[in-house]
């Protein structure tokens, strides 16, 4: 490997916050990098400052109008109806100032992201902030205001012509990307995640698979909650080769959010690091198999960032690097931040086998996923060849 | 929710003089499970894509070619028809329906055919009526069955900040409780369960998670 893979990120990133008390904490970030750094990943010139993107980037894929009312509210002066007809302005999401440049940085990360990759500067990119998989073409929801993972395809499509195949591991549905694309052939979206009948935001059912030109462009394989890591693993690895294989992607974007470990505060599956080292393994593969190497992997969802976040996102870096981390998390790190945990920090990067509890139904809820996934894969991989085909 | 805001008023259907293969016809183009017979306005009968490729010919006797060009929908429909009215409610529609295992009901004005409802479009207003066409969270809650209980919960969740997307209520796991099952526009439901579970009741799902003090970010 000749050219190293980057890492989008600076404390400019910071700015994109909701208040001292929401859930979607750049500390998580912060906390993040801190331990790739302590770990020696970093070498030199291979973080990368984000940029922010330009307005006319953004209207690749939302309205003027959606991206006025953000502008106006960022400064303070919009209506609170009007804000919450386009998704702002509630506890989850609400308004805050300097909220369009804050968000112009996490686009712009992977869209810079996307372009150094088509440049050729490198073949791997993490932009870590980025993942905003929830916003919607009119509408911010889930903590997303605007869509970088949308933005960024919109730009490959765009300048290239690429077909890009876009992957989601967060524990909630890939919504907004799915949806901006519902009718897009050239844009295959995957997403598995805790079953919308339990978990925000409700849609990603099996029987979405795309619209018009676009049926059989959207995978969904909604897991039920808590499926533990042979599961998700089984259906994971199960799911992208044979789809990947039938698409022949020319770029692989993932979107990694860790909300589906067992610790995090606001979903119900039970996964730990384990699956957190397979996702992005199989991915790296994936990318050098049918897309030159290219990868853009964003963050996402997280929300126990003391325990869950850092370790799962340095297990992509690594993977990115192709390097092999010993278990033990470095001890300058845990100095560092035990002080200011509210929780005991994790001493190892990888979760051990007997983390919690047996749960209950093992049995029929590894039934239920293998299911769901023949119902998923069974049409999917023959519609995308037939489609391919014409 | 009513049967006219639910049913299908594009209705293809077919004399009592046509013929199998036209009705056949029907249910292929169309894209149509039933076709309704009906003279004059009035549904005199029905018949179902079943019904229809019942009487195909089959491979191993060709000499019954014809038989679809010659038989008369009136001499194999069903009858008599079981119709509903667009002001009959949606649910009403829904148990007939289940209760008689039929796939259709044909909806009758003034002895006139003015729509069809399918078991399909009733699975639709379900959903719809469930809410999962807008981003919300799932919750269950178990409450005893007696006034008072519904109105405080939902209390708390106008005090969560989140609107309510839809609300059902069945009969709870034990004797004299009952299960209120709603979905919230809310991605963090974290607090609303917590003040569920202060107000004495128990979370069905999901279970109450900790939440830990934070320092508020710089
Ligand atoms: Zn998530
Ligand atoms: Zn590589």
């Amino acid at each position: 490997m000749n050219k190293l893979p980057k890492l989008i990120y600076s404390k400019a990133l910071h700015d994109y916050k909701f208040g001292p008390d929401h859930p979607f904490n750049p500390l998580r970030l912060e906390l993040t990098v801190d331990l790739i750094e302590k770990y020696g990943l970093i070498q030199e010139g291979q973080m990368v400052e984000p940029q922010s993107c330009a307005i006319e980037d953004l209207l690749m894929v939302h309205p003027e109008n959606f991206i006025k009312v953000i502008e106006k509210a960022s400064q303070g002066k919009e209506s609170p109806d009007l804000l919450q007809t386009y998704g702002l302005g509630t506890d989850d999401t609400p308004a805050f100032s300097g909220m369009l440049e804050a968000t112009q940085k996490v686009v712009g990360s992977a869209l810079s992201g996307a372009k150094m990759i088509m440049e050729g500067q490198t073949d791997h990119v993490f932009a870590i902030g980025g993942g905003l998989h929830h916003a919607h073409r009119n509408k911010a929801s889930g903590f997303c205001v605007l869509n970088d993972a949308a933005v960024a395809i919109a730009y490959l499509q765009r300048n290239y012509g690429l077909n890009v195949a876009y992957i989601d591991t967060d524990a909630h549905h890939g919504d907004g990307v799915q949806f901006i694309f519902y009718d897009d052939p050239t844009v295959l979206t995957i997403s598995i995640h805790e079953t919308g009948r339990y978990l925000f935001p409700g849609t990603g059912q099996v029987e979405e698979r795309g619209r018009f030109e676009g049926y059989g462009f959207s995978v969904n394989i909604p897991l039920e909650a808590y499926t533990e890591d042979d599961s998700f693993i089984e259906v994971y690895e199960q799911t992208m080769e044979p789809i990947l294989e039938a698409f022949q992607p020319d770029i692989l974007i993932t979107q990694n959010g860790c909300d589906a470990h067992y610790l995090d505060p606001l979903t119900h599956l039970a996964i730990t690091t384990k699956s957190f080292e397979v996702i992005p393994r199989l991915a790296h593969r994936l990318a050098h198999k049918y897309c030159k190497g290219r990868w853009l992997a964003l963050g996402g969802g997280g929300y126990d960032h003391w325990r869950v976040v850092p370790r799962a996102w340095t297990l992509i870096w690594a993977e990115m690097n192709e390097i092999e981390l010993p278990d033990e998390i470095p001890v300058e790190w845990l100095q560092r931040w035990q002080k200011e945990s509210p929780v005991a920090l994790p001493l190892r990067l990888r979760d051990g086998a007997n983390e919690f509890p047996p749960i209950p139904r093992r049995e029929i809820i590894t039934d239920k996923n293998r299911v769901t996934l023949r119902r998923s894969i069974r049409d999917a991989v023959e519609l995308i060849m037939s489609r391919r085909a014409c | 929710m009513l049967v006219e805001e639910i049913m299908e008023r594009n209705v293809y259907f077919v004399g009592p003089e046509a013929t199998a293969s036209e009705a056949l016809l029907i249910t292929q183009e169309k894209r149509v499970r039933h076709v309704p017979i009906v003279e004059s306005g009035k549904v005199i009968g029905i018949l179902s894509d079943r019904d229809l490729r019942d009487i195909s010919p089959s491979t191993l006797s060709p000499e019954q070619d014809d038989l679809l060009a010659t038989t008369k929908v009136k001499d194999i429909m069903r009858k008599p028809v079981i119709t509903v009215h667009p002001l009959d409610a949606m649910e009403d529609a829904a148990r007939i329906i289940y209760e008689h295992k039929i796939g259709c009901l044909p909806v009758v004005q003034n002895d006139q055919l003015v729509g069809i409802i399918t078991s399909t479009d009733i699975l639709h207003a379900i959903v719809l009526v469930m809410g999962v066409a807008q981003p919300g969270s799932h919750l269950e809650i178990d409450v005893p069955d007696q006034p008072g209980a519904l109105l405080e919960v939902t209390r708390i969740i106008k005090e969560g900040g989140a609107n309510i997307i839809s609300i059902y209520i069945t009969p709870g796991k034990e004797e004299k409780r009952k299960t209120i099952v709603l979905r919230v526009s809310a991605f963090d439901t974290r607090m609303i369960i917590h003040a569920i579970v202060a107000a004495g009741y128990k979370m069905i799902f999901p279970q109450p998670k900790p939440i830990y003090e934070e320092r508020p970010n710089e």
